[in-house]
């Protein structure tokens, strides 16, 4: 549970960095509209106010940004597919990426796994955003026998393999704290997580969660060579 | 007849957030206080609070490098006679309770008004000049 903790300490940290501090500034800002006008300087005030508005609209957008994190509206109003979706399309936007996503899932997935499986889907994708150099980034869907499979692929350059192999303490020692996290995520929904990669080669993540199915699960190993 | 002037208390003001920096030093600025020098990280805190020795500084807690406390505990270590209010998001008994033990000679939490903010500088400042 470590590698959550240490999300949630995340989630605080921009919260303290963000709304907190965009509306402590809006507190003084006020404060000083209020000298103004014990001094009776009402043109100072209605300049002062003005600014307001802007930085109110950029606390509101902060704070809207650290909501989306949490928990997209999109993930229960249309689905993991559309929230997806949407999430790759602001991807694309931001960065000039090539983003692209498949969905070869043949029924609607329970809840639960659509959120583990969106939330993998963006820590891995805005890995690659951060660290891969990449051109191109695709999301696959699968639905493969007793649960659900994400694929995240990159061309990226790729890293040491031996990285893979580490305990999560450790990732989360040496600064990698976005794989231990999707890691621990899928393995605590009793799912399997793998990666490969190499250096120059791109990267690719592969999240297989169980749903509720009435063709009964498949082994795990059995998925996961499926998928490759 | 000559009107004897209060001289503006000579204050610095550290937060690593450029937007509470420049709001707190306008409404200290509007409420008549000089706001000597800014900082936005704890040991360019230090080096500043050295040189421009002011009457009081107001230091975030969470900077980079070194928290508040941090900075208020060197100055206490030193037996230097600069006050630090330290100003934080946090408003936490455990926390309060480190930066009373590192001699900090106030706390205010984010989100005070400014009146809180004036009389805690103005009490902070009684008190120096009573010692």
């Amino acid at each position: 549970m470590k590698t959550i903790e240490k999300e949630r300490s995340q989630i605080a940290a921009n919260i303290h960095d963000g709304p907190v501090q965009q509306l402590t500034a809006l507190g003084f800002a006020v404060d000083r509209c209020m000298l103004r006008l014990h001094r009776g300087q009402s043109e100072a005030v209605r300049i002062l106010l003005e600014d307001f508005q802007q930085e109110l609209s950029s606390s509101i957008t902060g704070l809207r940004q650290v909501m989306g994190d949490l928990r997209p509206p999109i993930l229960d109003e249309g689905g993991l597919v559309e929230a997806l979706r949407d999430f790759l399309a602001a991807v694309e936007l931001r960065t000039g990426m090539q983003c692209t996503l498949v969905d070869r899932l043949r029924e609607p997935i329970d809840g639960d796994a659509e959120t583990e499986l969106y939330r993998v889907a963006q820590e891995a994708v805005t890995n690659v955003v951060k660290h891969a150099f990449a051109s191109e980034i695709s999301v696959m869907l699968l639905g493969i026998g007793g649960g659900v499979s994400l694929v995240v692929e990159d061309n990226g350059c790729g890293f040491d393999p031996r990285r893979l192999g580490f305990a999560n303490d450790i990732l989360v020692r040496t600064g990698h704290f976005g794989l231990a996290l999707m890691r621990e995520r899928v393995e605590l929904f009793g799912g399997r997580f793998e990666m490969a990669t190499r250096l120059g080669a791109g990267t690719a993540v592969r999240a297989w969660v169980p749903v509720q199915n009435d063709d009964g699960p498949l082994s795990r190993r059995t998925i996961m060579q499926e998928v490759s | 007849m000559a009107t004897l002037e209060r001289q503006a208390p000579r204050i610095v003001v550290a937060d690593d957030d450029p937007h509470v920096l420049k709001a707190l030093t306008m409404l200290l600025e509007e409420g008549h206080y000089d706001v000597v020098g800014t900082a936005t990280d704890g040991p360019s805190a230090v080096d500043l609070i050295v040189e421009s020795k002011p009457d009081v500084a107001i230091v975030d807690f969470r900077m980079p490098n070194m928290t508040g406390v941090e900075v208020a505990e060197a100055f206490t270590r030193a037996s230097a006679e600069v006050p630090i209010i330290v100003f934080s998001a946090y408003d936490d008994a455990g926390i309060q309770s480190a930066a009373r033990g590192a001699g900090v000679a106030a706390y205010l939490v984010k989100g005070c008004r400014a009146a809180k903010l004036f009389a805690t500088i103005d009490e902070v400042l009684a008190r120096r000049a009573e010692v």
